[in-house]
């Protein structure tokens, strides 16, 4: 056993908006400067969608993430390429996406509002590419697809609904029964990630006390390959400096006792944050199992840090006592581990992603009974509106039983604390209902709270950090923001 | 003017690389990338960049193998069919470079992203590079052979220039296009610190070998790692300045040491290495009339090199009496000629030329006799100073 900790995430998406709130923090903070317009680090994407960039999920395109290689986890190869193949392909990169996958960014020409000659008709600010500076047509943006916009082309292109049947992809799209939530991505900072077994340069790492996966800046030297190798399409091309770029999880914030900032500006407040303990030796084998064993090997790997003896090895293995204190409060633990109620993103992509999203439980095709509005007399003969298999292939490698046994349970709190609050529901029959679903009474009064009441500190127990070594701490991390990004003291310039 | 070419800027250019590189590398680590621009455009780059840089590398090892490992190459081209062969790839390879380069710069012409991010010093680079690669193929297609007499000829000045005892005077008998092509490469070679061309160091090979995934520790427990993604001080700390004392000193003492030979050349240009007689062997059971090419061990004495470098000569014993010792070498550009007992005369197979057992010319575009070595015999045993002359000139003079 060797134990690490890992800072971890969970979504839990029954409470997002839309509001593109965290993607708009993120931008400001992180890509505001030329070359990074068009990376949203934080993107919020509407389901079914094509997503961004688009049909990332599409692994037949792409090529990310991992091959299983042999059951013990000896052989795995990256789907992408091998290595010889990584160093030949080195001068063009097959599978990278281009820029008009994800979009071209582009400003207006706003000071010809106020430059432009007198004439007889007002002046307008035309869209100009920030790329060239030239005039050009907006045929695509962050977000084009967004809340199911141009759904004949963009949702039904969803790679997910592969997993559907003709009939039901219809009835998905049909007006009544129409449905969409919100998938809201970053970076999952997996603890078996593909960005780095893809980099030739050996210029991405994982930070061994919290898992935060970066690219150094100095090392990477453009050769591209980690962009393909990410089956999330979270490491980004800055095309003006040469360097991939990547969701940094706010390790900066994080060293001071903060958020990151996606998390800490979300309206919904659907993000917790936390610290996970985690077996590293078993991540080969965990990774190699077949798809829809992935999601509890991935749960298998965590390690209850209660347990006096993983505390014990986890000393033994460097980590400090404030780590196994936060671990123990993590909010993560409890979705993830202990309620079983988060899962994480395309399993099969064998990332083993730390990013955990709760499914969302969109309103049940409901029947009214006696006036009134009834999810079906037992709770779960309503029939879901989106399709189990839909969610499964999302969240689960398409084992749809993962998805059936959240849904339960996030019924039951429901049905459980109807009884309580509202008390049309008897209690003995809500906590038959609740048995049903494996859960107790106290389980359910937790869920409840960190889901609908939790606070800032029960959010986010942000472990104590170790900052990396090369900030200065007596300069301004701000200062070069605009140029070379946060925490970059010196001028870059392409002067060659 | 042959000193100030082809000794003074290759060493000027080298040192300019190396300690620029280094420099660069220390202190600006950030800017050493590759900047691919395929992000923007990925339709022509394909066409361009994957012709060019396998062509390109390619035949830049067939540069360098001659200059390392001149008689491998010889024996390489020993059997003509091997070498019509090796030709017929390089000028292969070389025109699939020439069309991925003129595909690479089309592009940052045509395309509006690629030319958004095309610094000056990108065109220059390109309009370097595409002189070089059009020289290259000129000289391939109107020089034949040059894969054979590029070793004799282009290739010894080259190893001397490696080996600090310069001898620019090799290659100034070669038409202009060579030395245009030869003073090119160096220029470019200057500019390797001021272009992307840096990214030909950071070629990331240890990607075979290495494990797939790279963790670092920043805090004390575990091995500490490298650095972040973090930015480096920018004002003058104690650190700071100790950083950059090292840095200059590194690229300091580096290009020292590629500059003192070549100033010792440019102040004391004198060939190092002085003639000696070499024994070859027993002139007993040499038949008559019939050339014989004989082999000899001779000490060389180049720099800071000594080493035992192997020769071989004709010898012919004349029915008229006596020896004559010819030079292995065609005066025309350098290649290996030899003997055909059938037709009974010398023959070269790169340009055709043909030469009497005396050593006169009977055809092809060889401009002067064969070159005969000084000999002398002593109890029967042949001795040899080995000279090396200009080739390509009507004149016989001693390089
Ligand atoms: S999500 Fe992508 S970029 Fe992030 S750690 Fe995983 S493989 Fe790397
Ligand atoms: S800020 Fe929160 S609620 Fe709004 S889109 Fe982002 S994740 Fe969803």
């Amino acid at each position: 056993m060797n134990i690490r900790a890992q800072v971890s995430m969970v979504f839990h998406l029954d409470k997002c908006i839309g509001c593109h709130t965290c993607s708009v923090a993120c931008k400001n903070i992180w890509t505001s400067r030329p070359g990074t317009e068009y990376m949203w680090w934080n993107n919020v994407e509407t389901k079914p969608g094509t997503g961004y960039p688009a049909l990332w999920e599409d692994q037949g395109r792409y090529r990310g993430g991992w091959t299983g290689g042999r059951r013990d986890g000896t052989k795995a190869k990256l789907k992408l390429q091998g290595r010889a193949q990584g160093l030949a392909n080195i001068f063009f990169n097959p599978r990278l996406p281009a820029i008009d996958d994800y979009y071209e960014p582009w400003t207006y020409s706003y000071r010809h509002l106020t430059d432009a000659p007198q004439a007889d008709v007002q002046p307008v600010a035309l869209p100009v590419s920030q790329i060239t500076g030239g005039r050009m047509n907006i045929e695509a943006g962050p977000n084009w697809d967004d809340d199911l916009g141009g759904s004949e082309v963009y949702a039904a292109a969803d790679p997910n609904l592969a997993a559907l049947t003709d009939e039901e992809k219809r009835q998905l799209f049909s007006l009544e029964r129409m449905m969409f939530f919100y998938v809201p991505r970053i970076c999952n900072h997996c603890i078996n990630p593909a960005c780095v077994g893809a980099c030739p340069a050996g210029a991405i790492y994982k930070r061994g006390e919290d898992g935060i996966v970066l690219v150094s800046q100095d090392k990477c030297r453009a050769w591209r390959m980690c962009i393909s190798g990410c089956p999330y399409k979270k490491v980004y091309f800055n095309w003006r400096t040469g360097k991939s770029e990547k969701c940094i999880l706010c390790y900066p914030r994080q060293e001071t006792g903060q958020a990151p900032a996606c998390f800490h500006s979300c309206v919904g407040r659907i993000r917790y944050l936390g610290l996970l303990l985690y077996d590293a030796d078993g991540i080969a084998r965990a990774s190699a199992r077949p798809a829809r064993e992935l999601v509890s090997a991935q749960r298998g790997l965590i390690l209850d840090p209660f347990d006096p003896e993983v505390t014990e090895q986890a000393r033994r293995d460097g980590l400090d006592d404030k780590a196994i204190q936060a671990a123990r409060r993590s909010p993560v633990y409890k979705y993830v581990k202990e309620w079983e109620l988060a899962l994480p993103l395309h399993p099969e992509f064998r990332t083993l992603p730390m990013l955990f999203y709760v499914p969302s439980l969109l309103p049940v095709a409901a029947i009214v009974e006696g006036g009134l509005y009834n999810t079906g007399s037992d709770y779960f003969g309503g029939v879901m509106r989106a399709p189990l298999k839909y969610l499964a292939s999302l969240f689960a490698a398409g084992d749809g039983r993962e998805i059936e046994r959240i849904n339960r349970k996030l019924v039951a709190v429901r049905v459980y604390r109807r009884a309580q609050s509202v008390g049309d529901i008897d209690a003995k029959k809500a906590e038959g209902v609740l048995e049903a679903a494996g859960l107790s009474p106290q389980a359910a009064e937790d869920i409840y709270r960190l889901t609908a009441l939790a606070g800032f500190e029960d959010r986010f127990v942000v472990p104590p950090f170790m900052r990396e070594r090369m900030v200065e701490v007596l300069e301004d991390p701000q200062r070069r923001k605009e140029d070379a990004g946060a925490g970059y003291l010196r001028k870059i310039r392409r002067r060659f | 003017m042959a000193p100030v070419y082809f000794a003074v800027i290759p060493y000027a250019a080298m040192v300019i690389a190396v300690a620029g590189g280094i420099y660069r590398y220390f202190a600006d680590r950030f800017s050493y990338s590759s900047f691919s621009s395929q992000l923007l455009e990925d339709q022509t780059l394909f066409w361009g960049s994957v012709p060019w840089h396998y062509g390109i590398t390619i035949i830049l090892f067939a540069h360098v193998i001659p200059i390392f490992a001149p008689s491998l190459w010889v024996w390489l081209h020993s059997d003509p069919m091997r070498m019509l062969i090796f030709e017929l790839i390089g000028s292969a390879l070389g025109l699939l470079a020439i069309f991925g380069l003129l595909a690479l710069i089309l592009r940052r012409i045509l395309s509006r992203r690629a030319a958004a991010v095309t610094s000056v010093m990108d065109w220059v680079l390109l309009a370097g590079l595409l002189l070089q690669v059009s020289a290259g193929a000129y000289i391939t297609l109107f020089y034949r052979w040059g894969s054979m007499w590029y070793v004799y000829t282009a290739a010894p000045w080259l190893r001397s220039l490696f080996m600090f005892s310069p001898r620019p005077d090799l290659i100034t008998a070669l038409p202009w296009v060579v030395r245009f092509h030869a003073l090119n490469a160096f220029v470019l070679i200057g500019l390797f610190p001021f272009t992307r061309l840096v990214h030909i160091f950071t070629v990331p090979v240890s990607y075979l070998w290495r494990p797939y995934q790279v963790v670092i520790w920043n805090g004390p427990g575990r091995e500490a790692g490298a650095i972040g993604t973090g930015g480096n001080g920018g004002g003058v700390t104690r650190r700071g300045f100790f950083r950059k004392a090292v840095i200059w000193a590194l690229s300091g003492a580096a290009g020292i040491v590629t500059a003192v030979p070549a100033l010792r050349f440019i102040i004391n240009a004198q060939p190092l290495s002085g003639l000696v007689w070499s024994k070859v062997g027993d002139v007993g059971p040499l038949p008559v009339d019939s050339p014989v090419s004989m082999n000899f061990e001779m000490r060389s004495t180049e720099a800071y090199m000594h080493q035992m470098v192997l020769h071989d000569v004709w010898v012919v014993r004349r029915s008229a009496g006596g020896f004559a010792v010819f030079s292995p070498i065609c005066p025309h550009l350098g290649c290996h000629y030899k003997w055909d007992p059938e037709m009974a005369h010398f023959e070269c197979p790169c340009h055709g030329s043909v030469f009497t057992i005396d050593g006169r010319v009977i055809a092809g575009p060889a401009p002067r006799p064969l070159d005969t070595l000084p000999y002398r015999i002593e109890n029967g045993t042949l001795y040899v100073k080995w000279e090396r002359f200009q080739v390509g000139i009507p004149k016989k003079v001693r390089v």
